[in-house]
């Protein structure tokens, strides 16, 4: 399993907007070497070293971390970009992952760096009451092709550890799953660990 | 501050950062801010600067790490007014 994890970034949702001139904020999550690996702490650099570290946590809450809010506890050890994408290491205690993260004008997405043939991963944009719902649907139906089985029979939930769990008629199965949304946009992806 | 003085600041300014869904009467100080209220891990820092400037106080790192349940905060607050 590649534990999975992934983050979606409204730049333009508005509270996520100005947080460049807010030091108290980006000082709770970024360490003063965090802060040195991009040129500058402009709205969408913040961001992008926040999405980096909310898809790792993600990730390293299935191999065992704890539920919690410990951002500088999750250190950025690289960020290198190439080819428009930002490749990073990430570490918690001695677990380590690696990220890559796209920026547009309009958002930010970040995945958990795997082997890209076995993952299914989508961004869609909504309304932001419907954003929820819209990921869910969209999950649930991309789910179902992979399967070849009726959208209806899959549910998805969360365990104690906020971790999503696919249901496929009742029956838990392997399938690594993130999903994440910020106001107007969702996010998922999925890995089907049986079809490696 | 007591717990009661401190208990209906926090939680309005918890409500500021939940979304509309959440029905309140079925929570209590043991479900987890994140996890249970579904507050947008970039909206609890927002939560975290609202309780410093509301109760002036300064949570530090540490202490920060520590807020998962209502009930955390609260007593982190209870405890931050009583030694600053």
């Amino acid at each position: 399993m590649n534990f999975i994890g992934n983050d979606i970034i409204d730049l333009r949702h508005p509270p996520n907007i100005g947080v460049e001139k807010n030091l108290r904020y980006h000082q709770k999550f970024l360490t003063e070497t965090e802060q040195n690996l991009v040129p500058n702490l402009s709205q969408q650099n913040i961001w992008l070293l926040w999405s980096i570290k909310e898809t790792a946590y993600k990730s390293f809450v299935k191999q065992g971390a704890p539920i919690g809010f410990y951002p500088k506890k999750i250190h950025i050890s690289s960020l290198v970009e190439e080819d428009g994408k930002h490749a990073a290491t990430v570490k918690y205690e001695d677990l380590i992952t690696q990220t890559t993260s796209v920026v547009s004008e309009e958002h930010i997405h970040t995945l958990t760096r795997t082997e890209p043939t076995t993952q299914n991963s989508k961004i869609f944009r909504s309304i932001p009451n419907e954003v929820s719902a819209c990921l869910r649907h969209e999950l649930t139906k991309s789910i179902a092709q992979e399967l070849d089985v009726q959208p209806e029979n899959i549910s998805i939930s969360k365990s104690k550890k906020n971790v999503p769990l696919v249901s496929v008629k009742q029956s838990n199965v392997a399938i690594d799953v993130s999903f994440s949304h910020d106001n107007n946009w969702g996010a998922f992806v999925y890995e089907i660990n049986f079809l490696k | 501050m007591t717990r009661e003085e401190i208990k209906p600041t926090f939680i309005d300014i918890l409500k500021k950062y939940t979304p509309s869904t959440i029905i309140w009467d079925s929570i209590t100080e043991n479900d987890s801010i994140i996890g249970k209220l579904n507050v947008n891990s970039a909206r609890f820092v927002d939560l975290i600067i609202d309780v410093e400037d509301a109760f002036e106080i300064d949570i530090d790192d540490e202490r920060m790490n520590q807020i998962i349940t209502i009930k955390n905060g609260i007593d982190m607050v209870e405890s931050l007014t009583a030694n600053p």
